[in-house]
């Protein structure tokens, strides 16, 4: 970082800010092309999108397990999958889909939006942000390769100790499960981090904390719930993983170890995760429901209230999973009224997106589609949240299907759709074409019919006793119907998400060219080409309120930054409050290392299975690419 | 952003309006999103860890007074929000005062719903043994 370059000048300018110094510029923040290239790129555009793409391959692979699951409950005593086969495709799947698919999914939305949503020409640790990336990717292969190599966890996706101990579960399925649940974490960390450095610091002169979009306030609270949530479940697996491999005891009752430990570790993790995944959909929700009705936000501070509130009372919940584990009851009571809270923040956030919508010209092209899917699965998911928050209703039903229809209302609901909604919107500015709004829409609707299909008759089956995690059940329980309809339901659903997929690979060849900003959105992140410039724009801005998008169209004219050099990476540092201007980063260059140092860093973690000295081995090695990784750059780059 | 510097360049001493600093001062529009939370945690969990002790000792006392503890630290939150509140008026440019009372009333709701969650979780006590379900 250096000071404030004297040359750095905050101007107005009546025409398109474009430099003549555009190409040196682009050739400056260019990824190198080519195979080996790829393993060197930083640039917050391309990592963002890896990260997209490869959560939606792990969401297409555990769909599959999940269609799986369902084929084999199609009919009572069915022999498609046998016990032990379940047992590992229900654990890799929720496993896959809470830490492969939903959380990467969201961090790499915010990867790839925040720099451009705050003007910044990248994120403040880029290549940090390469080493994440390839940390998930080499742990969630690993992870769910494990599966085929006949090593897959079995113990479901919350591991219960002592079910996941030595005693109970021998072989190497639930040490990959730990190890690599870690390994992952340690990515999540790393883009939490950046996310939180980038909002605070990089934001362009002018946007203030009040004039963040809604968009970004959602991904700071994320990833300040990543960091406080993260370590719990770190520390839980690493205390398991020393109870299997060097026989500590800490969730060994017989030895003074506490198995109840083990699950509130877990669920302080377990329950804000929910909401980790939540909150971001949220901010997605928003940007959305604002274009598409082309207003201002209802109630900003509301909103910023409710999101933020979310997020500090989501670390209040987690005794609501552990209702049945013979806790005092006065100690059960404080988290049943703090459940029920959390339903007034999400009850605000609802009524200012009605408030917004009320008496607008709503456009309603594919995203506004999805956002209303959204509505319905989502406000579905929190009423049944509202009743399972209940203690006595909750000991009724726990571990029945009841609660497998309730999270997968919210967590289809909360994610999924909000996902998609983003997908379609953000398509064009990623790629420069427009998906198909006609298959985007059928998709739409068939996905929202195959969802209830599926997951609403779970309800019933809850309620009338089926349990959850059971492989088979008996014709005479009478749930056959109800299964099967279900099954067919998983069946339209996965029909849905393909005509998606097929829509995207369609349009990545044949769709229409998009106009720079075809939804006439507010936000910066359209005021640059789409696909966004190497250096995301030709010169940062300056903004004057929360739609600078919407007042430079107004007004003719926009607010730039001037004085930046185009021989090196740099980007304009701003004061945390107020954006005000303080200094210039020059930030690092492309570069292999990153992906050097996951790699030896996966290598110790998977062989912490089979000996702890990969542990020593680990220190050392990752020592020394980072050695490399943070060289001192030559004299004339740091002036 | 041309008159922002400008306006923070030009002390406006009359009427005791003065530029904003982003120093200690920029703080206390903070104080009520840091004690609001910090409260109802408190309560949450001290509460929660004192529930087998309180049934041991059969005194209901010490939750009371970490109920009364908890409440005190919420309304040290609100008056710190309400006074930035108040300060924000006093400040230029415009832009952070409006940023400085818009983190002040979140601040102050925060306090609010701390308050409330504080609340809800408190009435059980009263209809609730604390001796209920705890292994003795
Ligand atoms: C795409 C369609 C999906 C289908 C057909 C599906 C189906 C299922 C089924 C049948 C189960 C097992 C129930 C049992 O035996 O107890 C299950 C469990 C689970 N699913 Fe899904 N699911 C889908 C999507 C998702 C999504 C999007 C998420 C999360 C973002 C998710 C998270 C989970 C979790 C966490 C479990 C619990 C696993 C466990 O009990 O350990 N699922 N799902």
């Amino acid at each position: 970082m250096t000071d404030l370059d004297p040359a750095l000048d905050l101007r107005r300018s009546r025409h398109d800010p474009v430099p003549e110094h555009l190409a040196e510029l682009e050739r400056t923040w260019l990824s190198p092309p080519g195979f080996l290239g790829w393993f060197t790129h930083v640039n917050h555009t391309s990592i963002g999108l890896r990260f997209l793409i490869t959560s939606l391959v792990f969401f297409m692979l555990a769909g599959l397990l999940g269609l799986a699951m369902r084929m084999q409950l199609l009919s009572p005593l069915n022999g498609f999958l046998d016990p032990d086969t379940y047992n590992q495709v229900m654990t890799v799947h929720g496993t896959a889909m809470m830490f492969l698919f939903a959380i990467p999914a969201m961090e790499g939305i915010g990867i790839y939006l925040v720099p451009l949503m705050v003007g910044a020409r990248d994120m403040a640790f880029p290549r940090l942000n390469a080493f994440g990336y390839y940390v998930y990717l080499i742990g969630g292969t690993t992870f769910f390769a494990s599966l085929f190599l006949g090593l897959a966890p079995d113990a479901g996706w919350f591991n219960y100790v002592p079910l996941s101990n030595r005693d109970y579960s021998e072989g190497y399925g639930i040490d990959v499960w730990t190890t690599m649940i870690t390994f992952i974490e340690v990515s999540a960390l790393t883009a939490a981090v950046e996310l939180i450095v980038t909002i605070f610091k990089l934001r362009v002169p002018g946007m203030s904390l009040h004039r963040m979009p809604i968009f970004v306030w959602a991904i700071l609270v994320m990833a300040f719930m990543i960091l406080f949530a993260m370590p719990s479940v770190i520390v839980a697996s690493a205390f398991l993983m020393m109870d299997r491999l060097v026989e500590t005891q800490f969730f060994v009752a017989e030895m003074g170890g506490s198995p109840l430990l083990w699950q509130h570790l877990f669920w302080f993790f377990g329950h804000p995760e929910v909401y980790i995944i939540l909150v971001p959909a949220l901010g997605i929700v928003t940007t959305i429901v604002v274009t598409f009705t082309q207003r201002p936000v209802f109630g900003y501070t509301a909103l910023v209230l409710a999101i933020v509130g979310i997020g500090m009372v989501s670390f209040g919940l987690w005794v609501h999973h552990m209702y049945t584990t013979g806790l005092p009851l006065l100690g059960r009571s404080f988290f049943q009224a703090a459940s029920a809270m959390i339903a007034i923040a999400s009850g605000v956030q609802i009524f200012s997106w009605i408030a917004t919508l009320w008496g607008a010209r709503i456009r309603f092209a594919t995203p506004m589609w999805f956002v209303l899917g959204f509505f319905g699965v989502f406000i579905a998911g929190g009423l049944t949240g509202v009743m399972v928050a209940s203690v006595p209703f909750d000991r009724q039903v726990h571990d029945t299907y009841f609660v497998v229809a309730h999270f997968h209302y919210v967590l289809v609901g909360g994610a999924v759709f909000p996902l998609f909604a983003g997908l379609y919107y953000w398509f064009p500015k990623a790629t420069g074409r427009l998906l198909h709004e006609g298959l985007g829409k059928w998709s739409c609707a068939i996905i929202f019919a195959g969802f209830n299909v599926t997951f609403f008759p779970m309800h019933q089956l809850g309620l009338e006793g089926m349990p959850r995690r059971v492989y088979t059940y008996l014709p005479e329980m009478d749930w056959t119907f109800l299964n099967q309809l279900s099954s067919i339901g998983s069946l339209i659903l996965a029909a849905g998400f393909a005509l998606t997929l097929w829509n995207v690979i369609r349009s990545l060849r044949h769709g229409a060219d998009s106009p720079p900003n075809p939804w006439h959105a507010p936000t910066l992140d359209w005021a640059t080409t789409s696909p966004p410039l190497n250096c995301n724009f030709a010169r940062q801005a300056v903004v004057e309120s929360r739609h600078p998008v919407w007042d430079w169209s107004r007004d003719g004219k926009r607010g730039v930054v001037d004085g930046l050099r185009s021989d090196r990476r740099e980007t304009v540092v701003t004061t945390l409050l107020d954006a005000r201007p303080q200094s210039v980063q020059i930030l690092p260059k492309p570069t292999p290392w990153p992906f050097f140092s996951a790699v030896i860093a996966s290598i110790c973690f998977f062989g912490l299975i089979f000996s702890p000295w990969f542990y020593v081995a680990g220190v050392f090695g990752t020592f020394v690419t980072f050695v490399f990784w943070f060289l001192p750059r030559k004299r004339e780059e740091v002036v | 952003m041309a008159e922002d510097a400008h306006e923070q360049s030009h002390e406006h001493k009359e009427d005791g309006i003065r530029a904003h600093q982003e120093g200690a001062e920029a703080l206390t529009p903070w104080v009520g999103w840091v004690l609001a939370p910090a409260a109802w945690a408190l309560h949450q969990g001290i509460g929660y860890a004192m529930v087998p002790w309180l049934c041991g000792t059969q005194r209901v006392w010490p939750y009371h007074a970490l109920t009364a503890f908890a409440v005190a630290i919420c309304a040290i939150g609100a008056a710190t929000a309400v006074h930035a509140l108040h300060r924000s008026q006093k400040i230029r440019p415009e832009r952070s005062a409006q940023r400085m009372r818009m983190m002040a009333l979140v601040g102050l709701m925060f306090c609010g719903a701390a308050f409330g969650g504080i609340a809800v979780e408190y009435v059980g006590v009263f209809y609730i043994s604390v001796c209920a379900g705890v292994d003795q």
